[in-house]
C-alpha cells in the first residue's frame, strides 16, 4: 500500500430486523495516489457513502484493509484524523448556532487555533453570515459551512461527499475553484458527486463503484479511453441505413440506429465495417470514434450492476 | 481538555440550557420573594394587636352565645322543639374563652421549621431542569447530526460520550451549589429579617446540609440517567419516553400484579417507593396480605432507607450508562 488512501477487499453488510440483510460492500478496493483530486462515483446505493463512512470511523467494516496517511484505520484514526478533513453526505448541525460558534466549537474540540474560524469562512464566502443562526441558512450556504468545517484542520486529505449539493451555478464555480487551489496547494481530494462534468474537468483519476464493488479505476483520460475503444459513429445515405444495421448486426456487431447514423459497438477494428459494407455495395460517409464523457462511461458501466466487471484501467 | 471546554461551550451556548435555566431563576425567585413577602417578623406591635383582634373576635363570640341561648330558651319556652337547633336544655357551648391571641398573628417564616420544605422545591425543579437539559445536551446533538460532525473530529467515542457526561455533572454540580448557596442565604435572610430563625444549633445546619447532599445525589443520578437513554436513543423525546415508561410499568404494571398476586410488601418493586424513601429518608410499607382470611394479627412494615433508595436508583443509573456506552461504542452511526 503506497497511496495516500488505500482500500482493500472491504466488506460490509447491514443486518436489519425489518430490512433483512443487505451487502453495502462486497470487497471493495481502491487507491488515490498523493496530491491527485480523485473522483469517487456511483450511482445511489452503490456503497460510497457507506465507504467514507467506515474510512472516518462512523461505520464498523466486517473486513478488509485501509489505510490513510500511512496508518492502517480503523485503529489509528485518532492519530490520523487531524490530518483528515470530511463532508459525509448532507451537512448537519446544531440549528439554533451561529456558523461562526459551529465552526469555533469543532475548532476548540480539535485544537486548531480560533482564527482558523474566519480564515475558513472567508475561504468559503461566508464571512458576511458568520453571525446568523444555521438553521437560517440556505442548503448552499450550510453546504458551504461544512466544506469551512473540513478545512479547519487545514487537511493532507480532503473527502467530501457531495460537496456541491444545494450549490446554485456560481456556488458551484466558486467550489469547483477552491477545489483547484486546494488541489494545486497539495492537498489529496476524495470527491464524491453525481455532478459528472464537474468530475470530469476537475479530477485526476476516478474510481467507479456498482453494487458494492470496484467497476473501473485510473485516471479519467484511461477511463474514457478504455471504454470509448469501440464505440464508433457510422454514415451512409439515410435509405442505405436499416439494411447496414441488419447486415453489421448478423456479422455480430452491435448496432444502435438513430434518425441520421448507426453507432456499432463489439468489433475488433473499424476496417471491419468499411470492408462488410464495402462488399455489398455501401459506402461509409463518416466512419468516427463516438466522442463519449465521463457520464456515459459511468451510464455503461453502472447500468447494470450485476454484469459490469473489474477493470483496473493501467496506470 | 479541550474537548472539555468545547462541551462545557456547547452546553452554555445552547437556547435550552439558556431557557431551562431562566425559567428554574424565575420559579425559584418566585418562590423565595413569595415566602419573603408573606412573612411578617412577630414583634410586639403584631402581638398587641393580634392581642387586639383576639379580645374583640372573643367578646363578638360571647355576644353571639348570649343571643343564641336566650333564643332557644324563648323556643323553648314557647313549646317548640329547639333540638332542631340547638343542643336540649339550651347548653350551647361558649367558646369565645378558647379564642387565642396567636390565631390572629401573621404568618411569620421560621428558617428552622421551613427551609427543610424550601429545598425539597428547590432541588425539585433544579432536578427537573437537570434531567431535561442533560436528555437534550446529548438527544439533540445526535437527532441534528451534530454528533456526527464531531466524532469526524474526535473518534473516540467513548471519550466523547464520558467527556460530555463528565461536563454536564460538573456543571449541574456547580451550578447547584452555587444557586444552593443563593438559596440558604437568601431564606436565611428572610428569616433574620422578616420571619424568624428558629434555634439554628450546629445540628441543624448538618441536617439541612445532609439534606441536599442528598438532593445533589439525587438530581446527579436523574442527570446521569436521562443523559444516558436520549444518548441510547439518539433524541431528547427518548429520555422523556422512558420516564412515561417506566412510570407506566412501575406504577400501574407492577402495582397491579404485586396486589393482584398478593404479594407480601409489593410496593417494595415500585419505583415510587424508593423515590418517597429518598425524599423522606425512610418509607414503611405495611403488609397488608400477611393475615390469614379476616383473622387479626399484628401488623407487619417494611421500612425503605434512603440507603435501599441509592442502591436500587444509583445501580439504575449505572445500567443505563453502560448501555449507552456500549451503544455508543458498537453502532453505526447513520
Amino acid at each position: 500500500m503506497t497511496g495516500v488512501l488505500e482500500i482493500t477487499d472491504l466488506r460490509k453488510t447491514y443486518r436489519s430486523r425489518r430490512r433483512g440483510r443487505r451487502q453495502a460492500l462486497d470487497g471493495f478496493s481502491m487507491s488515490v495516489e498523493p496530491g491527485q483530486v480523485h473522483g469517487f462515483l456511483g450511482p445511489n446505493g452503490s456503497g460510497k457513502t457507506t465507504t467514507l463512512r467506515i474510512l472516518l470511523g462512523l461505520v464498523a467494516a466486517d473486513s478488509g484493509e485501509m489505510t490513510v496517511l500511512g496508518e492502517r484505520l480503523p485503529d489509528a484514526l485518532p492519530q490520523v484524523i487531524g490530518r483528515v478533513g470530511a463532508l459525509v453526505e448532507s451537512p448537519q448541525f446544531f440549528p439554533n448556532f451561529t456558523g461562526r460558534q459551529t465552526l469555533s466549537l469543532l475548532a476548540t474540540a480539535g485544537g486548531v487555533p480560533a482564527r482558523r474560524v474566519d480564515d475558513v469562512l472567508e475561504l468559503v464566502g461566508l464571512a458576511d453570515r458568520a453571525g446568523d443562526r444555521v438553521k437560517g441558512y440556505s442548503l448552499g450556504m450550510r453546504q458551504r459551512l461544512a466544506v469551512a468545517s473540513t478545512l479547519l484542520k487545514q487537511p493532507q486529505v480532503l473527502i467530501l461527499d457531495e460537496p456541491a449539493n444545494g450549490l446554485d451555478p456560481s456556488g458551484i464555480r466558486q467550489m469547483r475553484e477552491l477545489m483547484r487551489s486546494l488541489a494545486g496547494a497539495g492537498m489529496t481530494i476524495v470527491l464524491s458527486s453525481h455532478i459528472l462534468g464537474e468530475v470530469q474537468q476537475l479530477c485526476d483519476s476516478v474510481t467507479i463503484i456498482a453494487a458494492g464493488r470496484r467497476v473501473v479505476s485510473g485516471t479519467v483520460a484511461q477511463v474514457l479511453a478504455a471504454n470509448t475503444a469501440d464505440a464508433l459513429r457510422v454514415r451512409l445515405a439515410r435509405e442505405e441505413l436499416p439494411g447496414a444495421a441488419a447486415l453489421l448486426t448478423a456479422a455480430g456487431a452491435v448496432v444502435n440506429s438513430y434518425h441520421d447514423h448507426l453507432v456499432v459497438t463489439g468489433i475488433t477494428t473499424p476496417e471491419w465495417i468499411t470492408r462488410t459494407l464495402a462488399e455489398r455495395q455501401m459506402y461509409v460517409s463518416e466512419l468516427t470514434p463516438l466522442p463519449v464523457d465521463l457520464e456515459s462511461v459511468f451510464l455503461q458501466l453502472t447500468g447494470d450492476p450485476a454484469t459490469a466487471s473489474t477493470t483496473e484501467v493501467s496506470q | 481538555m479541550r474537548l472539555a471546554q468545547a462541551e462545557l461551550r456547547r452546553l452554555f451556548l445552547r437556547r435550552f440550557t439558556r431557557w431551562m435555566l431562566l425559567i428554574a431563576v424565575l420559579v425559584l425567585s418566585g418562590v423565595a420573594v413569595t415566602a419573603a413577602v408573606s412573612s411578617t417578623p412577630n414583634t410586639p406591635q403584631t402581638q398587641a394587636a393580634a392581642q387586639v383582634q383576639a379580645e374583640q373576635q372573643a367578646r363578638e363570640m360571647a355576644e353571639q352565645h348570649r343571643r343564641d341561648v336566650a333564643e332557644c330558651e324563648a323556643a323553648r319556652a314557647r313549646g317548640e322543639d329547639v333540638t332542631q337547633s340547638w343542643p336540649p336544655d339550651c347548653d350551647i357551648y361558649d367558646y369565645s374563652g378558647e379564642v387565642q391571641a396567636s390565631w390572629f398573628l401573621p404568618y411569620e417564616f421560621v428558617f428552622r421549621q421551613e427551609f427543610g420544605s424550601y429545598l425539597a422545591v428547590f432541588f425539585g425543579v433544579l432536578t427537573l431542569v437537570a434531567f431535561l437539559v442533560g436528555a437534550s445536551f446529548v438527544g439533540a446533538e445526535w437527532s441534528s447530526g451534530a454528533m456526527t460532525n464531531l466524532l469526524l473530529w474526535q473518534p473516540r467515542r467513548l471519550r466523547v460520550l464520558f467527556t460530555k457526561l463528565g461536563v454536564l455533572l460538573a456543571a449541574m454540580t456547580t451550578l447547584t451549589l452555587a444557586s444552593g448557596a443563593l438559596w440558604t442565604a437568601g431564606f436565611w435572610l428572610v428569616g433574620r429579617f422578616g420571619g424568624r430563625l428558629g434555634e439554628l444549633t450546629p445540628g441543624a445546619w448538618r441536617s439541612f446540609g445532609l439534606d441536599g447532599l442528598r438532593g445533589l445525589t439525587f438530581l446527579l443520578l436523574v442527570t446521569v440517567a436521562s443523559f444516558a437513554i436520549a444518548s441510547i436513543g439518539r433524541h431528547t423525546a427518548a429520555a422523556l419516553g422512558a420516564v412515561v415508561g417506566l412510570g407506566m410499568i412501575s406504577e400501574v404494571g407492577v402495582r397491579i400484579l404485586v396486589e393482584s398476586l398478593e404479594t407480601p410488601f409489593g410496593e417494595r418493586y415500585v419505583l415510587s417507593s424508593y423515590l418517597l424513601a429518598w425524599v423522606q429518608k425512610s418509607y414503611t410499607i405495611v403488609d397488608y396480605f400477611g393475615c390469614p382470611d379476616g383473622a387479626a394479627c399484628p401488623e407487619r412494615t417494611l421500612v425503605l432507607t434512603w440507603h435501599d433508595s441509592l442502591l436500587v436508583l444509583g445501580v439504575g443509573a449505572g445500567l443505563t450508562v453502560l448501555a449507552a456506552a456500549l451503544s455508543m461504542r458498537r453502532r453505526d452511526v447513520a
